[in-house]
């Protein structure tokens, strides 16, 4: 009797796991996703219109092969780092940098206009060495007016022969180029703008490692940790941020006083991620949690918090609300503006430190990011979902208190 | 006050009740993963927003990483 039983059990994963395998081979072997995403800063400040589209597929029963394409529109206007009082116009691009214009008042603006276009392509592919392995061979290039960035990844996946453990290795090299829309070069740091000295392309070279464990918890969950590190070293420098020099008596630019920033040659960053999904019983809604802790030799400290929870509706469609909420402590070489107490009667980059940047995203921050999303079932394999989220962003010293912005996203993808 | 402490003590139940369904762990039969099949329950659950995000709070954050390598960098940030 038992070893009837014994042999249907084995009969029974034998047809179950060969389903599985065809199922996934022949039915859904090929899959669209495309997406148009729009971002808007209050105050006419940043504007982003992003389109991504990817196709994936089986090639082979062991491959499969995605390709994807990234077209970024970025305009608007983006604080340089000189305080507002700074009686220039603008001089220097931002964001994204392109489209800046030509270097010729001394004291930047506070804010600049800058408009950019950004293209990236990228091909991955995923072989199953068997039941249990996989790797997953990446490479990406992307192209601006004013940055070229090549980089390759591999990572390996390894289950546990009951699948209850997925343990995860990814390592990738980066190869960017910096230089400023037209010039093609860098500014020399801590430099005024008007002394208009120039250095070559900037480049910077970056070592990414990351590993993980997933594990499934029980039927209704799964979690993960990844614990990740990278080095960045060469020209980490924005060529197009610059910072105030102030009387400190009367909180004034003093004349032609804008200089560019410099930041240090080397970042070694490490994070710490822990991800849950569960879906809950009885009524099959589901939340999904992360945390993440980060640091970096920078001296930049943060913590991430992400919770969604889906109201699953028929299992057709979902409503989605969500909360991000986001805190950094600041570089350590971060300054919204450099003091003076002889109102450049020397000459002050004389005094100045190593390194000194009023990048507003280098100063202490807390973001919180409100959102919803709504996603359904459309045609046959087809899903369509969209987002609307609010970025409210505040900063401690930064010339600009504070950041909001609009997200809107929109996306479709059909399983073939 | 009365209604309000049964209202939390509500809340606490089902807090703990998530909780406990959440961090008990047990073996998961292959017929038992329609679940965790689910596009929804994979991490992250949805890869085109999540890469969106990634680009949008990178550009905007000093902090990245954790969710992967690869794909490239920008003159973003």
């Amino acid at each position: 009797m038992k070893s009837i039983k014994n042999k249907l059990t084995v009969a029974t994963c034998t047809l179950l796991s060969q389903h599985s395998g065809n199922a996934l081979a022949i039915d859904n072997a090929w899959e669209i996703d495309s997406s148009f995403l729009y971002y808007s800063e209050a105050n006419n400040r940043v504007n982003v219109a992003k389109f991504v589209a990817s196709v994936g597929g089986d090639v082979t029963d062991r491959d499969r092969v995605t390709i994807q394409q990234v077209l970024d529109t970025m305009s608007g206007s983006t604080p340089t780092g000189a305080v507002k009082s700074s009686a220039g116009s603008a001089t220097v691009s931002g964001a994204s940098g392109g489209g800046g214009k030509a270097v010729s008042n001394p004291n930047a603006g506070a804010l600049v206009g800058f408009d950019d276009t950004r293209a990236a392509s990228s091909l991955s592919w995923t072989h199953q060495h068997d039941n249990n392995w996989s790797v997953n061979y990446n490479g990406a290039v992307s192209v601006e007016g004013d940055y070229r960035s090549f980089s390759g990844a591999v990572t390996v996946n390894k289950e546990t022969a009951k699948k209850d453990y997925l343990f995860t290795l990814g390592v990738a090299g980066t190869l960017d180029e910096i230089f400023r829309v037209g010039a093609g070069n860098t500014p020399v740091p801590l430099t005024q703008i008007a002394a208009n000295k120039t250095a070559g392309e900037g480049e910077k070279d970056t070592f990414d490692i990351i590993t993980g464990v997933t594990k499934i918890i029980n039927r209704r969950t799964v979690g993960q940790i990844n614990l990740s590190y990278s080095i960045a070293n060469g020209y980490l420098t924005d060529p197009y941020k610059v910072f105030s020099v102030v009387d400190r008596a009367t909180n004034q630019p003093i004349g032609s006083s804008s200089y560019y920033e410099k930041r240090p040659g080397s970042r070694k960053r490490a994070s710490l991620t822990f991800h849950l999904n569960h879906q809950l019983y009885p009524s099959n809604d589901m939340m999904h949690a992360s945390y993440r802790y980060y640091t970096d030799s920078w001296g930049i400290d943060s913590h991430t918090f992400d919770f969604d929870y889906r109201f699953n509706f028929k299992n057709t469609h979902y409503l989605e609300p969500r909360i991000r909420l986001y805190h950094q402590s600041k570089a350590d070489f971060y300054a919204n503006q450099f003091f003076v107490d002889d109102a450049g009667a020397s000459d002050p980059s004389l005094i100045f430190p190593k390194f000194l940047s009023a990048d507003y995203r280098l100063d202490d921050m807390t973001s919180v990011t409100p959102g919803i999303r709504y996603g359904r079932e459309i045609g046959h394999n087809g899903h369509i979902r969209a987002r609307l989220e609010y970025m409210y962003q505040s900063f401690k010293n930064s010339e600009f208190d504070t950041n909001k912005a609009i997200i809107f996203q929109i996306a479709y993808s059909k399983r073939f | 006050m009365y209604k309000i402490l049964i209202i939390l003590t509500c809340l606490f139940t089902s807090a703990c009740s998530m909780l406990s369904n959440m961090s008990v762990t047990e073996e998961v039969k292959p017929w038992e993963k329609d679940i965790l099949a689910k596009q929804a329950m994979q991490i992250p659950p949805d890869r085109m927003f999540s890469f969106s995000d990634d680009h949008v709070f990178f550009s905007k954050e000093a902090s990245t990483g954790g969710n992967g390598v690869g794909g490239g960098g920008c003159g973003c940030n």
